[in-house]
């Protein structure tokens, strides 16, 4: 259920088509691409105060994640 | 019969309408204190104290692996507001389904000290210190509370990756990192006074918040001569102590950090103005010499990537 939830906030990171809930859990296989999704979640949400917490690394596939919360 | 794992006592914090275990959890320690006056008189033949019981108290603490929430629960204690919480035997099936087990309680507490390390080669660590606000009720075996189950994966943070720089001054954004850093802790504050009274039914001590406080703890290596300065910059013992002999405040951020020599700054944590309260250098025989910074919090800390 959680996993399904966080599915579907990423989903709308990415496409950008509606608000999205928070907080958003990003996930990216390098940590670049995961500080640039970062960046472009700031732009798309301008006005808001966005809160990072410390980026995870998740041993069995490698991907980073980093939870955002959107106030 | 079996004995109960600990990993089936599990402390769970409401979310909305639904509750939810502290994910990542390794340890829980719950405790139940009874305030007492000794109520030995000069009637009593002999020399024993007879402790009444005067008033209860709670708390709880909780240690866990994930600091991936380490903005959300800076932002909770801040909030002062206290959480609705339960502790509960969960079923064997996930580790986190309530079963409302005879020993199981709710009630509300502030979540009045928060620590986080992330220290160099570790992985990072949160210790949540909840401590109670009024009654412990009974769980109803009927009355099992709604459930949010938390998915599970193998993500882990480990401590280099966590960084905290430092300014000259409390003005510009700090941008040297704490040179040859191996440990960083951020410890915060909740304050809390009883504040029963003659009005409050029953044994349970109710507190409020009165201050609010935040600590920074450093260990790095001590570097000979110019080699930080001139190789990697960032902040040093010298530097620091720069820091202390001018004894105003300056400008930290603690950030995610990757790239060369992991001093690429990422998604910043938390932000704010401290004070170098105490410097040690520690020398000790055969081995590298390190020190420790105590770093006090200057008014409150900001929450912002």
């Amino acid at each position: 259920m959680a996993k399904e939830k966080e599915q579907k906030q990423e989903q709308q990171v990415a496409t950008g088509t509606a608000a999205p809930e928070s907080p958003v859990i990003l996930r990216a296989k390098r940590c670049e691409e995961l500080d640039q999704q970062f960046q472009q979640l700031k732009a798309k949400n301008d006005g808001h105060t966005l809160t990072a917490g410390a980026v995870a690394r998740n041993s069995d596939d490698g991907t980073y994640i980093l939870r955002v919360d959107i106030i | 019969m079996t004995t109960l794992k600990g990993q089936n006592i599990r402390v769970l914090l409401q979310d909305g309408t639904k509750f939810k275990v502290v994910g990542k959890s390794t340890n829980a320690t719950i405790t139940l204190t009874g305030n007492s006056g000794d109520a030995a008189t000069k009637d009593d033949v002999g020399m024993a104290s007879k402790p009444e019981i005067t008033s209860k108290s709670w708390g709880v603490q909780v240690e866990s692996l994930d600091v991936t929430d380490t903005a959300a629960v800076l932002n909770a204690i801040k909030n002062l507001t206290p959480f609705t919480l339960i502790w509960d035997e969960t079923a064997t099936a996930d580790n986190q389904t309530a079963q409302a087990e005879a020993y199981a309680r709710k009630g509300q507490a502030y979540m009045n000290d928060v620590t986080f390390n992330w220290n160099d080669r570790e992985n990072s660590t949160k210790q949540l210190q909840f401590t109670g606000s009024g009654p412990l009720e009974k769980l109803s075996p009927d009355a099992v509370p709604a459930m949010e189950i938390i998915a599970v994966d193998g993500a882990y943070t480990k401590g280099q990756f966590v960084r905290l720089y430092l300014g000259s001054d409390n003005t510009a954004a700090p941008a040297k990192v704490v040179a040859a850093a191996r440990q960083l802790s951020l410890h915060i504050s909740l304050s809390l006074e009883t504040a029963t009274t003659k009005d409050t039914e029953g044994d349970w001590d109710v507190q409020e918040p009165t201050a609010l406080s935040f600590d920074i703890s450093s260990n790095a290596l001590v570097r000979s001569g110019d080699t930080i300065t001139s190789t990697v910059e960032g902040q040093d013992f010298a530097s620091i102590e720069d820091i202390y002999e001018a004894g105003t405040p300056v400008k930290f951020q603690i950030a995610n950090t990757s790239g060369a020599n992991n001093r690429t700054k990422g998604a910043i944590i938390c932000s704010g103005s401290v004070v170098v309260t105490q410097l040690t250098l520690n020398a000790p025989n055969r081995q590298n010499a390190t020190y420790d910074t105590q770093l006090t919090g200057y008014g409150i800390y900001t929450v912002a990537a």
